[in-house]
């Protein structure tokens, strides 16, 4: 891994932002294997099954791009004894969830 | 300022002492959590959303991958089932993250997360069907 960003050390012993980030990590290789299972279905439903397969890919794209800020934020959120909430980071997933089963079911439906 | 902070709509929000519009309607007001407990919630929602994508997974591979062990309308069932039960989780979770923020700044007792022993009765019912129609498909 690379050295840790500058200024953003902090003295938690429970390791709350590295396991936070790796949950982050978890979810986006979840998405991940759920999209190529949405790739898989196209042999059954043609090309209709790759929009939520697009979907999966940019939301996982999305946290990766963030991963380094969300490790900085937490790390200084520890050290600093206070850190805001992300309800952006926590609808943006829940709604891109829910759309991805969304249009799983209309696959399923319509297929 | 570090302009690329606010770009992606999955990094943090600002960290510094003015709570962003979204908080002040999302969240009663209270003191600031341990920031260790808003990690943990944090962590927690994830997980609940990976339960949710394994549901819509297990709903794409029903529907794909049992062509020939069930009738059409056994597998369409199962899927639909599947992923709603998916979709309901992944709305569940971000319910469940906005109530659980709320009870750490107001000092409350955490709430029961429903969907718990929903998943649990559900998850045996589908097992015990699966297993009804495989005996009865031999």
């Amino acid at each position: 891994m690379s050295h840790p960003p500058e200024g953003a050390s902090h003295q938690d012993p429970g390791l709350q932002p590295e396991r936070t980030t790796l949950a982050w990590i978890r979810t986006m290789l979840a998405l991940l294997v759920t999209s190529s299972l949405f790739l898989r279905w196209a042999d059954v439903h043609g090309l209709i099954a790759v929009t939520p397969f697009l979907v999966c890919l940019l939301v996982s794209l999305l946290i990766h791009l963030s991963q380094r800020t969300r490790h900085q934020r937490a790390s200084r959120g520890i050290r600093d004894e206070r850190i805001n909430a992300n309800p952006r980071a926590v609808g943006t997933l829940a709604l891109a969830s829910i759309t991805i089963s969304a249009l799983g079911l209309l696959v399923v439906l319509i297929g | 300022m570090n302009t690329s902070e606010e770009s992606s709509p999955l990094s943090d929000s600002d960290s510094g002492d003015t709570p962003m519009a979204t908080q002040r309607g999302l969240f009663r007001a209270g003191d600031d959590p341990d920031p260790r407990f808003t990690l943990a919630n944090e962590r927690t929602f994830l997980s609940w959303i990976r339960t949710a994508l394994a549901f819509v997974a297990g709903g794409i591979a029903v529907e794909a991958f049992t062509q020939d062990l069930f009738p059409v309308t056994v597998r369409q069932g199962l899927a639909v089932i599947l992923l709603l039960l998916g979709m309901l989780l992944a709305g569940g979770a971000a319910v469940r993250w906005v109530r659980v923020e709320n009870a750490m700044r107001t000092h409350r007792a955490l709430p029961i997360p429903l969907i718990v022993p929903i998943i649990s009765i559900v998850s045996a019912l589908a097992a015990g069907a699966l297993a009804l129609v495989i005996a009865l498909a031999v």
